[in-house]
């Protein structure tokens, strides 16, 4: 090999591939601070578990992909030390790692990187098999992956073609005795009619060697513009993660004066989001189990990051030229070259408003991307633009706002008969029992909707049965502020938030039980950030506790139709991780028959109502809450069982629209336990 | 002698009953601040309206009839009512709180440099009272410019009755301004009825009505009423009637003097549409129904008896 021509090779791919990075990197830099660098040691385990642990490639959706990943992975970490053996090799003859060659650790190197390229060529072949010929719902067939794959697949037959020859070149070479795949090549081309003297090997060995750097350098130098990036940017996105709770949104600080309200430029999103853009790989496992998507929405959580990523390159050399100038300390020129984007606008043009407010943020996405992309935060950012900037959201939530804002509840009821479902319970108020224990927060459907008021009634008799020393504020309780938040009205929410601590902290408040996963979630994960940490309880955890502790005898016998099917809700399974209590509550209770839905657990389907989707028409493709309702009554089940007043509603609604009342019923497990224990 | 002035809204060259109720209104306020009522016609052709106008014992009606101002726009018409105002010395000028009204009467106070209330309930000569926090508490407030525009919830006004006497017809030359805005074009959807949101009487059709073909039921019953047909979200969604007749969370939001619920349970979206209507006449088979727990008649009956008896008998009474 020519060392000048090696030199110049590298020299030159090199730097393009540095000035490419620069180029992708630069424009972060005037986008939004963010601190993702607290909390080493947790970040430092994420990146042992999701970046070299592949952990989120072994699930369920994934077939052969998920597998063909983590072979082409594991197989381009490993062989990665060999080429830059072979980059070496140009410079001297032989060259090797320190340590390897014709050693213990050096042969044991050759037989894994034999195994792992048989590993890669092996995986390309699937994912371009399973591309092509399976194609799986949630990708896309593009050409660009085909070409990478191709790509990945041409290097590491040149590199076998390179070692083959090699071998009929030097037959005694120490690395015969490891390279089991050379061997093998060797044999084939030997029989093909190659030997260490016909000139053809010698040249098919150069072509082997620098075919498998020339296409690996080419390689280097088309990740920055293709999806194929995430081979760089991987490992800091998943570095960077976020490490707040599942469940919480970012809050944002209303106090100060030069804040942003949302994103409606891209330059407002944190930096963050800009790695995320670059990283995705368009595997559409956000999208596997998407309502929004999987209803015909004009929203695919894979779509909205790609979109936003070419949105990103348009605007490249505005905000480059912007974050130099911001480096030499002149912010407002930085402020006023942002100002001349006279192209497309984020929010409108690049991403719709309709996709905007089809996301019922039920997590699935998140939750689901290998690279932990956060589509959900990603959403309400602009969704908070929309809101607190502009003043355009869909009409329909125009009385939601009013109605919070005014009598702190969705349908704007008068706020004083808040309590009075509790009017003939003998339930305390804080008043009557200032030794309280547990304060029962009970929400707004809870409080108001007649299905819900039920389940709050169930659950008060089983507290009451099981002696539980519990008290609730009645109109002394304010709206959680969860729905106004995902809403985007963080405003709102934090008017409502405030109130609700103030008056927890009055009264003394130290454990909270609540019959909603939407109130759970956020007193549980969002009040935090405003300061204030309670114990809290969902309704399923508090039966389940009080069972078990012998509170309830097992009941009579499940007096319900047929066999049963859990719904798990959003924000109490993929949030908060409640997956196994709401299903042993179930299964206490004699006589259940408990069915899983096809899509159950951390793959659940959204009911449809999350995210505000419940205050908001759904005019687009199918109904959510109708698709979700086919899903669990094709397991056979005549009972769904919920804990969750969004999913009882629209359950319960498609049970009603048709006109199926006599066959199905939808019951929360509160009263599901309470009517087998009242038949006794 | 300083005025009230009322704004007279019409459509299709008929006086709309709403500013019968601003009428009762202004009348009340003229007697009590010592002055003299005047009720302003803004359009063209409307000679018919204003003579209508006359026999509700206004001093003046003011006509104000030019070929431009034949649609209305806010910009002209604010211009237009406000040069009224000036004309007539006003000190309180006062408009029914439709979506005419609220378009308008802010602009007017702006020209008028006037302090303004909106949704005006009462006046003593000195307060006004309006509903606040949707109708959960009243405020008493104080304007305290000369000049005073306001909107007038009809619903707290008897409409007027005609009076002996006429008033004197007066003409309002004015030169039309310069606008930002001009009228172009006017679409709109062919419906003998009333909009549920503008009618006195609405009838309420949901999930047992069950069927396009057996809504006519409940159209006869809103005919006989001169009144509107309205539908929870199941009926909208079944395709039994168009979507701008949904009452509730996310459709209309109705305050009728009647509303008559058939085939419906009244779940809690329903009941946030229609919850402030004065009278509320409930008809379902199941009685454990929440819409009985805030009707003020509740009929546990079929709809499919209940209602056509009950068109049988009111068109009897009527006729």
């Amino acid at each position: 090999m020519n060392p000048v021509a090696m030199g110049l090779l590298l020299f030159i791919s090199l730097s393009a591939f540095t000035l490419s990075v620069v180029r992708r990197f630069l424009p972060l830099f005037v986008m939004q601070p963010d601190v993702r660098w607290d909390n080493p040691k947790e970040r430092v385990v994420g990146i042992l578990k999701y970046f070299f642990g592949q952990l989120r490639f072994m699930r369920p959706f994934e077939r052969v992909h998920g597998i063909a990943h983590i072979m082409i992975f594991w197989g381009v970490l490993v062989v990665t030390f060999s080429t830059i053996q072979m980059a070496g090799r140009g410079f001297v003859p032989d060259w090797h790692l320190p340590g390897f060659g014709d050693t213990g650790l050096g042969l044991t190197y050759i037989f894994f990187k034999d195994l792992f390229t048989l590993s890669i060529m092996t995986g390309c072949t699937m994912a371009f098999a399973n591309r092509v010929f399976f194609r799986p719902s949630r990708m896309i067939l593009s050409l660009e992956a085909l070409v990478i794959l191709n790509w990945i697949f041409w290097m590491m037959a040149m590199d076998l073609l390179y070692e083959s020859t090699l071998f009929i070149l030097s037959p005694e070479h120490p690395e015969t005795q490891a390279a089991f795949l050379g061997m093998f090549g060797k044999n084939v081309l030997m029989g093909m009619g190659l030997s260490s003297d016909s000139s053809l090997t010698a040249q098919l060995h150069a072509i082997g060697s620098w075919g498998h750097l020339m296409l690996g350098l080419s390689f280097l130098n088309y990740l920055p513009y293709c999806k194929q990036f995430h081979e760089i940017t991987s490992l800091p996105s998943l570095y960077m993660r976020s490490l707040k709770e599942k469940g919480a949104l970012t809050p944002q600080n209303l106090e100060d004066e030069d804040a942003i309200f949302g994103v409606g430029k891209i330059e407002e999103f944190s930096w963050k989001r800009g790695i995320d853009m670059y990283s995705c790989a368009e595997c559409g496992r956000c999208r596997a189990n998407c309502p929004a998507f999987l209803t015909d929405k004009p929203l695919s959580p894979m779509a909205l990051i790609m979109d936003e990523r070419e949105h990103l390159k348009k605007k490249t050399n505005l905000m480059s030229q912007a974050a130099v100038l911001k480096f030499k300390k002149d912010p407002e020129k930085a402020a006023e070259v942002l100002e001349q984007w006279d192209g497309e606008s984020l929010v409108g043009d690049v991403i719709s408003e309709e996709a905007i407010w089809a996301c019922t943020t039920c997590g699935h996405c998140t939750s689901n991307c290998p690279l932990m992309i956060e589509h959900v935060d990603n959403i309400i950012d602009m969704r908070r633009h929309l809101v607190q900037v502009e003043s355009r959201f869909p009409k329909e939530l125009t009385q939601f706002f009013k109605g919070c804002e005014n009598l702190s509840n969705p349908w704007g009821l008068a706020s004083n008969t808040r309590g009075d479902w509790f009017k003939d319970l003998g339930v305390q108020t804080p008043e009557e029992n200032p030794d309280f224990e547990y304060l029962f927060y009970v929400g707004c459907a809870g409080s108001f909707d007649d299905r819900y008021k039920k389940v709050t009634i169930a659950l008060t008799k089983l507290l009451q049965k099981a002696g539980v020393n519990f008290v609730c504020l009645g109109d002394n309780e304010m709206c959680c502020g969860e729905t106004a938040r995902r809403l985007g009205n963080e405003y709102l929410a934090q008017h409502m938030i405030n109130f609700n601590l103030e008056m927890f902290d009055t009264i003394g408040v130290k454990k909270i039980i609540t019959a909603c996963p939407h109130c759970f979630n956020t007193l549980k994960n969002e009040y935090p950030q405003f300061g204030k940490k309670f114990e809290v309880i969902h309704h399923t955890e508090m039966i389940w506790e009080l069972t078990r502790k012998g509170a309830f005898k097992g009941g009579a016998k499940f007096n319900g139709k047929g066999s049963v099917v859990y719904h798990d809700s959003c924000y109490l399974g993929r949030y908060n991780d409640l997956y196994d209590i709401p299903r042993d509550i179930a299964r206490f209770v004699p006589g259940v028959k408990l069915v899983e839905a096809e899509r159950n657990r951390r793959t659940s389907f959204c009911c449809g109502a999350g995210g505000g989707r419940m205050w908001m028409e759904e005019n687009i493709g199918k109904r959510i809450n109708t698709e979700r309702f086919e899903q669990l009554y094709a397991t056979g089940a005549k009972t769904v069982a919920t804990a969750c007043p969004y999913c009882m509603i629209m359950l319960d609604d498609v049970v009603r629209e048709k006109g199926m009342q006599e066959e199905v019923e939808v019951v929360d497990l509160a009263q599901m336990m309470l009517n087998s224990l009242e038949d006794q | 002698m300083s005025s009230v002035c009322i704004i007279a809204e019409h459509q299709s060259g008929k006086l709309k009953k709403s500013p019968l109720n601003a009428i009762t209104f202004g009348k009340d306020a003229a007697q009590k601040i010592g002055a003299e009522l005047c009720v302003v016609v803004i359009g063209h052709n409307i000679s018919g309206v204003a003579d209508e106008l006359k026999s509700y014992g206004a001093s003046k009606i003011v006509l104000a009839d030019d070929a431009g101002l034949a649609n209305y726009t806010a910009e002209q018409w604010a211009h237009v009512a406000a040069e009224a105002a000036k004309k007539y010395d006003a000190v309180l000028v006062g408009m029914a709180s439709g979506t005419t009204g609220k378009d308008m009467m802010p602009r007017v106070a702006v020209k008028l440099n006037a302090g303004m209330g909106s949704d005006i309930i009462g006046f003593d000569g000195k307060f006004f009272t309006r509903g606040m926090w949707a109708g959960n508490a009243l405020a008493t407030i104080e304007i305290t410019t000369p000049v005073k525009v306001v909107t007038i919830q009809t619903t707290a006004f008897a409409a007027a009755e005609p009076v002996e006497g006429e008033s004197i017809l007066e003409q309002l030359d004015i030169r039309l301004p310069q606008t930002k805005t001009r009228f172009v074009e006017m679409r709109e959807t062919v419906s003998e009825r009333p909009d549920p949101t503008e009618a006195s009487v609405v009838i309420t059709g949901g999930r047992g009505v069950n069927g396009a073909e057996n809504f006519k039921i409940i159209e006869k019953l809103a005919d006989i009423f001169g009144g509107a047909v309205g539908a929870t979200r199941v009926a909208v969604d079944a395709g039994w009637v168009p979507n701008d007749l949904q009452i509730g969370q996310t459709g209309k939001m109705v305050a009728p003097d009647l509303y008559v619920a058939a085939g419906l349970s009244g779940s809690i979206q329903h009941q946030a549409g229609m919850k402030n209507s004065k009278v509320i006449v409930a008809i379902n088979k199941d009685e454990e129904a929440p819409i009985f727990q805030i009707a003020d008649f509740g009929i546990v009956a079929d709809l499919f008896k209940v209602i056509p008896e009950m068109s049988d008998l009111l068109e009897k009474e009527m006729s």
